[in-house]
């Protein structure tokens, strides 16, 4: 082999020199996997009647707000099938705890969340539909949270998207957030999180270097973007005076 | 979740640890995407402390979960076929080199098991016997496998850097 294709080789792939194991996930995915619950990740879209119906009364509105954000249905209760979805972050949470006793490794367990006092805050509208992100709360003074697309809402009778928690409020300055792509959306990078702090809204630099400010709801946030645009890469919590109160990086 | 077998939580961990990115790697190299080949990582090892108890103790715990990212992937790409009117992955838009055109259909273009071997010697670091234990067949197989694929892209090299 000469030396010179096997540079050629290594050049035709990227080196992910700066990526970062995440263990963690990989027992989530498997506590999911293992227990039949629904992968983090969309895989596949089915269109319903009810689902048909829950557009009619949302779209209705994201047009009025050409496209961007809104909270038309803010505090709204949760339907079932969101309800079931915080019930099943529990009985991941129970899956972990039984892991962690089993194998002795400590886990960043999920905090236990009201699935009965699950509801709307905030929907974006994106290309795929209208994005939504449902929350409850959860022991200790956290939250959790859901977000989906509204178009997979009803997939075999299950919700298929993500959830994530925080704990106990942490240091105002705090951003906690996840960005996550799937196949199912392919072409959009979905952000959401929580800010400890009020803030109107959040500057997110991708790593393309576009910048997007998305509104806050209830110090909840919610966008998508193109996802040629890469990853998130720094959020920036902004008040009503443009005064930063709160930032969060990634290399 | 069955993982009372010859393979142990921790040395799955510890392989996942220390080789993620030659996962990586090889992800990218079979599915082209780099989100798809970090789903692929994930999925594989997920996939391992799910399936712990069918590990046999006959290869090495890195061959195993070598083969089980193959199967992953190859999952994948059938799927991607089953649902062929999603655009295929964007490579522009992945930050490597749009260079080395020729080669990169030559590999592409490989026999799967020319191609696979050449993936994990050159993306997963593997020795011959390695890649045999992975690939299910004889280290001289693998051998000749490496050296038809070396020569055909060896040729393509020759022509680009002559351009």
């Amino acid at each position: 082999m000469t030396d010179l294709l096997e540079l050629a080789l290594d050049d035709l792939i990227p080196s992910f020199a700066d990526e970062q194991p995440d263990w963690a996930g990989v027992i989530v995915r498997s506590t999911q996997s293992a227990s039949g619950l629904p992968r983090l990740r969309a895989r596949h879209t089915r269109r319903t009647l009810a689902l048909a119906f829950l557009l009619l009364l949302l779209v209705g509105s994201a047009v009025a707000f050409a496209g961007r954000v809104h909270d038309l249905f803010f505090g709204k209760p949760a339907p079932p099938i969101i309800k079931r979805a915080f019930m099943q972050q529990n009985q991941m949470r129970s899956q972990m705890r039984q892991w962690e006793k089993a194998h002795g490794h400590p886990l960043n367990s999920l905090p236990r969340v009201n699935a009965g006092r699950a509801h709307g805050v905030m929907a974006a509208k994106t290309q795929d539909g209208l994005l939504l992100l449902w929350a409850a709360p959860a022991t200790g003074g956290g939250e959790c949270w859901f977000v989906e697309f509204a178009a997979d809402q009803l997939d075999h009778n299950r919700p298929t998207g993500s959830g994530s928690c925080s704990r106990a409020p942490a240091a105002p300055s705090t951003v906690r957030w996840a960005s996550e792509w799937s196949a199912a959306h392919r072409t959009l990078t979905v952000l959401s999180g929580r800010l400890d702090t009020d803030a109107d809204a959040v500057r997110v630099r991708l790593r393309h270097g576009a910048v997007r400010t998305i509104p806050v709801v209830d110090r909840y946030f919610l966008g998508a973007f193109a996802h040629t645009l890469g990853a998130p890469v720094r959020l920036t919590a902004l008040d009503a005076k443009g005064h930063v109160v709160a930032r969060s990086s990634v290399r | 979740m069955g993982l009372h077998a010859k393979v142990s939580v921790a040395a799955i961990e510890d392989v996942y640890r220390s080789r993620y990115r030659s996962f990586l790697r090889l992800g990218y190299a079979l599915l082209g995407d780099a989100d798809e080949a970090r789903d692929a990582v994930q999925e594989t090892f997920a996939t391992a402390l799910n399936t712990a108890s069918s590990y046999r103790g006959e290869g090495s715990i890195d061959a195993w979960l070598w083969q089980m990212m193959l199967n992953v992937c190859r999952q994948e790409k059938r799927r991607r076929k089953r649902f062929s009117s999603q655009p295929p992955p964007d490579r522009s838009t992945n930050g490597h080199s749009q260079e080395w055109r020729e080669l990169r259909a030559l590999v592409a273009a490989l026999p799967e098991q020319e191609r696979h071997a050449t993936y994990l010697r050159y993306y997963a670091d593997l020795s011959q016997d390695e890649i045999a234990g992975v690939l299910g067949v004889r280290p001289g197989t693998v051998g000749a496998a490496l050296n038809h694929a070396r020569n055909k892209l060896r040729a393509a090299l020759t022509r680009e850097v002559t351009l």
